[in-house]
């Protein structure tokens, strides 16, 4: 494939209102751009840049400065916009996420953890109840005080639409499990996306986020309906559904103490009866869960295979297969270890595709090893080994297609940012103009940006690799299971007889 | 494949296909248009402004079974915003559009309007269809999300019709529930709208290749 040089990604411009250094980093897709100097609004669509709105209000700095790379569940990712966003209760933050090849997507930063949203092009269909949606399969309840009115409150970057403070939209939330699945509407349109939470530090590290800013106050209070932060109705739902369960436990114990009437020796004899027919069917379920355990075999290797990880490199991917699975359910584990790694991490995205239907089932590692010393001496953390499994996977014959790419930890990592030092400083050196500098010819931000971007310049001396090794096992998840389920048939029958005693008074 | 040079700067001039008219120039942006034997300039087509977009003419692509070459582009904008219409060449000789707005992608081929669809007659008369109402394109019931005036800002490459800048239209966006798309545009001066049906992709699903290189950016591994 005969390919050009690659095409400058970030265009260096000023702001009309301040005549500070701005970035545009979505050219073609920008309609609106806030000037993180000034606060203006600037209408990227003009080639002129024509001002909006004129500001001049000093802007605070997101955690993430606008303009970093990260990688997120193996996917290269930058930050290009940020606003913030409150409803009756509460505000929290997004990130607007770039990548020219896959278009956009959010970061949300609660205040509390992360969270990655992916644009939807389809409208979920309609639960049987139509207070519920069904996506990718699953069903999503709707949520506790899941409906709610957004409004916007801070904003700085550049958006694919006319974002202004004060835009609102309706918000109407599910959920299924941790996944969130929601809607926005405005008068215009009715846009759908899909929440997961994100583990702490994540995102957090793969955008070398800094410690958390206040989110700007929520607006006053109108007729929004049960408003409330995005995530805090999650959180909020969760404790009233908690609170639910524990009224109906008390509920069900006054009823029980208020109950019995009976002479004691029937009372005993109904409980005898009960115990032995608890005992009676866990037995049967115990053997059933050991012909199962015997049918299924002992966690069987299916697949290995070493691979290296350069180091702050590029991403690699390696395909594992064909893994051929001859039951309709069955359980993969898949384990890296990378016994080398030492203050660095590995990403690794694993997807299960399945040859025949491309239907795939994708699961995150990530592998991680530090070492320092401090005032209490030395330490290491993290996990040089990790493992990811997938449950229930379909008879088949399918491919694991493995995205990984190792990261070096950098303690007191100072990335250039998009900030305005860096590319006055840049600048400087570009006036005093280096005829040998390979770069020449390039501006300021430019060369802040590739900076920022590609570690491993030209310049730079060749990636370290580190080896991982992969290995892939059929029903390994299994046993883990097997284990609490015979613990849970073992446990039961004295449990009943234990709770059945306390409430008939018996003893 | 047709080989001939600009009658304007000389340059050499290739139409890929018998059916498609007209070629914007690569090197001096006159408009060519071909008629038989005949070469005639029909003005400047102006030049696309830089973007992050990932295509360019030469990018291939399959849908189903069907390999796919884009070979000419026409980007519009509207008040809140700008696309392009990206010309595809499929290897049996028909031609559909790849529509690229705000990171999205849309594949549409053609479709029929019904002989008595509402939307075209309001179109016809001035006038601009409401949003929500149901229309059918090809057999497949669609339903009206979004209607704009818009206004071409460049062209590029080969293409079905003349597009110089400025040329007004009317474009209708329609959706499915289940990734449907479809596009009705009616240019302005003319009473019969295309309708143009499809769904949204993404790069891989169409597993494009050829695409353009970003510094910072490692080309997907669809791509590579």
């Amino acid at each position: 494939m005969s390919s050009a040089p690659p095409a400058p990604a970030v265009r260096a411009l000023n702001c009309p209102n301040c005549g500070g250094a701005i970035e545009v980093r979505a050219a073609g897709y920008t309609v609106n751009l806030i000037c993180g100097h000034c606060g203006s609004t600037l209408d990227a669509t003009d080639p002129a840049l024509k001002v909006i709105q004129a500001s001049t209000a000093a802007l605070k700095r997101p955690r993430i400065a606008l303009g970093t790379h990260g990688i997120l569940r193996g996917v290269e990712w930058q930050a290009v916009g940020y606003m913030e966003r409150a409803a009756e209760d509460g505000g929290w933050a997004e990130y607007l996420l770039f990548n020219p090849y896959l278009g956009y997507s959010f970061l949300i930063d609660d205040g509390e953890a992360f969270y990655f949203t992916t644009l939807l092009d389809r409208v979920p269909t309609e639960g049987a109840d139509q207070e519920s949606r069904v996506y990718q399969g699953h069903h999503y309840a709707a949520a506790e005080d899941g409906y709610y009115r957004a409004t916007v409150t801070f904003v700085v970057g550049e958006f694919y639409w006319r974002v202004a403070v004060g835009e609102q939209v309706d918000v109407t939330e599910y959920e299924y499990r941790d996944y969130g699945l929601s809607s926005e509407e405005n008068a215009d349109e009715r846009t759908w996306s899909w929440t997961e939470p994100l583990r702490s530090g994540e995102a957090e590290k793969a955008f070398k986020a800094g410690p958390p800013v206040p989110f700007d106050s929520p607006p006053e209070p109108d007729d929004g309906g049960g408003a409330r932060g995005k995530m805090a109705a999650v959180l909020a739902a969760a404790a009233a559904a908690e609170a639910a369960k524990e009224a109906t436990r008390t509920k069900r114990a006054a009823s029980a103490k208020s109950a019995p009437l009976k002479g004691k020796t029937a009372i005993r004899e109904e409980h005898r009866a009960r115990v032995i027919a608890i005992w009676k069917v866990a037995g049967i379920a115990l053997i059933v869960l050991l012909l199962a355990a015997f049918l299924r075999g002992s966690p069987k290797l299916l697949m290995s295979k070493e691979v290296e990880a350069p180091l702050d490199g590029p991403q690699k991917t390696v395909v594992l297969g064909p893994l051929d699975l001859p039951d309709s359910s069955t359980a993969i584990r898949v384990e890296a270890d990378a016994p080398s790694l030492d203050n660095s991490w590995i990403d690794l995205d694993y997807s299960l595709v399945d040859r025949k239907t491309q239907e795939n089932f994708d699961a995150y590692g990530a592998a991680e090893h530090y070492s320092g010393s401090d005032s209490d001496g030395s330490w290491t953390e993290g996990s040089a080994a990790d493992a990811a499994s997938f449950a229930a996977i379909g008879k088949g014959q399918y491919d694991l297609v493995v995205d990984f790419s190792a990261h070096k930890w950098d303690g007191s990592s100072s990335s250039p940012s998009s900030s305005t030092a860096s590319a006055i400083d840049a600048s400087g050196a570009n006036a005093s103009g280096q005829p040998a500098d390979p770069f020449n010819g390039l501006t300021a931000e430019q060369r802040a940006e590739l900076h920022l971007t590609t570690p491993a310049a030209p310049l730079a001396p060749p990636a370290k690799m580190i080896p991982v090794k992969i290995d892939v096992y059929r029903g390994a998840s299994f046993f883990s299971n097997f284990f609490l389920a015979f613990l849970a048939i073992i446990l039961w029958p004295p449990l009943i007889w234990w709770i059945d005693r306390k409430r008939l008074g018996l003893r | 494949v047709l080989t001939a040079n600009c009658p304007n700067c000389g340059a050499e001039i290739v139409f890929r296909t018998i059916g498609l008219p007209v070629k914007v120039c690569d090197f001096c942006h006159s408009t060519v248009v071909r008629s038989g034997d005949t070469l005639t300039i029909a003005g400047q087509a102006a030049e696309v402004p830089d973007d992050v977009s990932p295509l360019q003419i030469g990018t291939r692509g399959k849908d189903g079974g069907q390999s796919f070459e884009l070979i000419g582009r026409v980007r519009w904008r509207w008040t809140d915003g700008a696309w392009s219409e990206w010309l595809m060449l499929f290897d049996d000789g028909t031609t559909g559009w790849l529509g690229e707005a705000m990171g999205r992608y849309m594949l549409l081929r053609e479709a029929p309007l019904e002989p008595a669809s509402a939307a075209a007659k309001t179109l016809a008369e001035g006038g601009q269809p409401a949003i929500g109402t149901l229309e059918q394109i090809g057999g497949t019931q669609y339903t009206i999300s979004d209607v704009k005036r818009v206004s071409c800002i460049a062209s590029e490459g080969e293409l079905p019709y003349r597009a110089p800048a400025g040329l007004e239209a009317v474009s209708v966006d329609l959706m499915r529930d289940d990734g449907g798309c479809a596009s009705i545009q009616l240019e302005s001066g003319t009473d019969a709208p295309e309708a143009y049906a499809g769904r949204y992709v993404t790069l891989a699903d169409i597993a494009a290749t050829n695409l353009r290189a970003f510094e910072g950016w490692a080309m997907p591994k669809f791509a590579a």
